[in-house]
């Protein structure tokens, strides 16, 4: 329901509109959903992710890293460091 | 995944700034500091640098500069591990130590090529943004104790494993340009790396002397504080470059210019701005003693 809502709009608002409005939802509105619904926010990336995948189109790919980059910094996505010593 | 093979790039030179940042963001940003970047990594960070360095917004320049300073930690802490570990398997060479030794190669071309591309950022002709974020960068390389001819306490004790030269003889030449640059923050941010060269004998200090006394007298403010700031560094370090008396002699052709009360010259030719300013420095400093 969350997803049907407000999916198309935020995408819309990233891809279409100007600078001012791309900022601020970068700066209030997505570090604030990702705190206040975090569930609500991991199912937003999943989703923009499965699209990209399906569809082979990169509109929604601004958006897609937009919100993840927030919910790497909150944490929200699981631990993806890879021991030093794997990695060499 | 079927995305084309320029994605990320298109992401780092979107039209939009806040997707550009948040992509360099992406790019820069690791919670585990160790993880190094790879080859494409840094070469798609050397590709979309020039172009985040004209970033006409403060705010947005502030932000290119947090990345920046993720990206240093990181190459510092990984260079740093990489170096221990090679020193650990010196004995033993092998597949390991090769890729070991490649990691810091790539690492040090890189910090290499940030110091060579910061010099090209502060010739003459470049626009502020470009100069003020590239000076704050070497600041920040200087702070993490990645340039070995700056005499710096560096902020952390996990030491790089690779470094850098600041001062060749033509970025020690800009720098020393850009203390009389008409933006008082690109002056005092070249003025603090100049201030602590390791070898301050390497300044033609005779020359810079007689520049900054000129200037001094100039009757455009910016070169008349730029010829202060000249002459306070020329004071500073007196006793590599033999010129004392620099206050006292500023101070005597105030009062003898006054004395003389031929006001038209004074106004015209010897303006009193950058030698009032030289001597507020003189004040500022006996007020630190």
């Amino acid at each position: 329901m969350w997803l049907e809502t407000w999916k198309k709009p935020l995408l819309q608002t990233i891809n279409e509109s100007d600078e001012y409005h791309i900022r601020l939802l970068n700066k209030y509105f997505l570090p604030f959903l990702s705190k206040e619904c975090p569930h609500a926010f991991t199912d937003l990336i999943q989703s923009m992710a499965n699209e990209i995948l399906e569809t082979k189109q990169t509109t929604s790919l601004q958006a897609l890293m937009l919100c993840f980059n927030i919910a790497r910094r909150e944490k929200l996505l699981p631990d993806d460091r890879i021991p030093f010593a794997l990695l060499i | 995944m079927g995305l084309p093979d320029n994605f990320f790039y298109s992401l780092l030179t979107n039209e939009s700034a806040t997707v550009r940042l948040g992509a360099f963001d992406l790019l820069t940003f690791h919670s585990h500091q160790k993880t190094p970047l790879s080859d494409p990594c840094l070469a798609l960070i050397q590709s979309v640098l020039p172009s985040l360095y004209i970033e006409q917004d403060p705010e947005f320049r502030v932000e290119v500069l947090r990345s920046i300073r993720n990206l240093l930690l990181r190459i510092r802490a990984s260079t740093h591990s990489a170096a221990k570990d090679l020193e650990r398997r010196t004995s033993k060479p092998g597949d390991i130590t090769e890729k070991l030794k490649t990691l810091l190669s790539s690492a040090s071309s890189f910090v290499d090529w940030l110091v060579r591309f910061c010099g090209e950022c502060i010739t003459p002709g470049r626009t502020y943004p470009m100069a003020s974020t590239a000076l704050k960068t070497l600041h920040l390389l200087c702070e993490e104790g990645f340039l070995m001819d700056v005499d710096v306490v560096a902020k952390s004790g996990v030491l790089s494993g690779v470094h850098a030269k600041l001062f060749s003889e033509v970025r020690l030449r800009l720098l020393l340009d850009r203390l009389v640059d008409p933006y008082d923050d690109v002056a005092r941010l070249a003025g603090w790396l100049v201030e602590r060269i390791k070898q301050p004998e390497r300044i033609a200090w005779g020359k810079l002397f007689e520049r900054g006394t000129e200037l001094c007298l100039s009757g455009r403010a910016d070169k008349s504080e730029g010829g202060a700031r000249v002459l306070r560094l020329v004071d500073q370090y007196s006793r590599i470059n033999g010129i004392t008396n620099v206050w006292e002699n500023v101070w005597q052709s105030l009062v003898e210019d006054m004395k003389s009360g031929d006001l038209r010259r004074v106004a015209g030719e010897r303006s009193l701005h950058g030698r009032l300013v030289c001597l507020r420095y003189r004040a500022c400093q006996s007020l630190l003693r």
